[in-house]
């Protein structure tokens, strides 16, 4: 991961960006939407990716003690995924995020049940939570 | 098959990496690019994009998201440590969620 960025580095040129977009390995809120508002049906649990999280952390911190880069800016937001139904998400989740999540089983009932009391109008959310760090080449 | 899901519909990503980076008339390369979702998002605005990934399936769904792509696009089968380019080119590297 530092050589990475050490190619970042390499190919900026001087005061150029390097801008670090990544997920938070934080619960993520599981919800079902609808034109009236919204119902929570529990978290996501995003802790299998902690180590690789904790990783690129540590790869950040080894380029700024080294001065390769300045840290200027740090800013969270919210990335929203929305499915049809219960049956698309838990498909969409066992097909792209096999090894990254972790859907409790209770969890899964209740979005089934509140989607099934909004089957009308109802979209099923998850909202990861984003980090965007801007750093300056020194 | 393609599972139906919509991606930050509400553009917040977008929105973000706008206000904090100027992109527009830039050199930009996007490290773990993977299909293009986000290079598209914002390839309009740089003069020159470059998306990167190990990932040549990938890499096929970026290039043929637009049925002519502008040439000041492209995407290239590479990893982040040992960038195809030569010292000094760009003005911003974007790293998507890839270290």
């Amino acid at each position: 991961m530092v050589h990475a960025l050490q190619e970042a580095w390499r190919v900026l040129v001087p005061r150029g960006i390097f801008i670090d977009l990544r997920p938070i390995c934080i619960n993520a809120p599981l919800e079902i939407v609808t034109s009236t508002g919204c119902a929570f049906a529990g978290f996501v649990d995003q802790s299998p990716n902690i180590p690789d999280d904790i990783a690129a952390d540590n790869a950040i911190q080894v380029i700024l003690r080294d001065n390769l880069f300045k840290e200027m800016q740090v800013d969270y937001f919210d990335f929203a995924y929305y499915w049809n139904t219960v049956t698309e998400m838990k498909a969409f989740m066992d097909d792209n995020w096999k090894d990254d999540i972790i859907l409790p089983d209770g969890v899964l009932q209740q979005v089934h049940l509140l989607f099934d009391q909004n089957r009308d109008q109802g979209r099923v959310r998850l909202r990861i939570r984003k980090r965007l760090a801007k750093f300056e080449k020194q | 098959m393609d599972i139906p899901v919509l991606r930050d519909p509400e553009g917040a990503e977008l929105e973000h990496l706008i206000a904090a980076c100027q992109l527009t008339g830039k050199e930009v390369v996007e490290i773990g690019c993977g299909n293009g979702r986000l290079t598209w998002q914002y390839a309009k605005l740089p003069q020159r994009v470059i998306g990167i990934d190990p990932n040549l399936s990938g890499l096929h769904k970026a290039s043929s998201t637009s049925a002519e792509p502008p040439q000041h696009v492209s995407f290239i089968q590479a990893i982040g440590e040992l960038l195809p380019f030569p010292t000094r080119v760009f003005n911003v590297v974007l790293f998507s969620s890839s270290f």
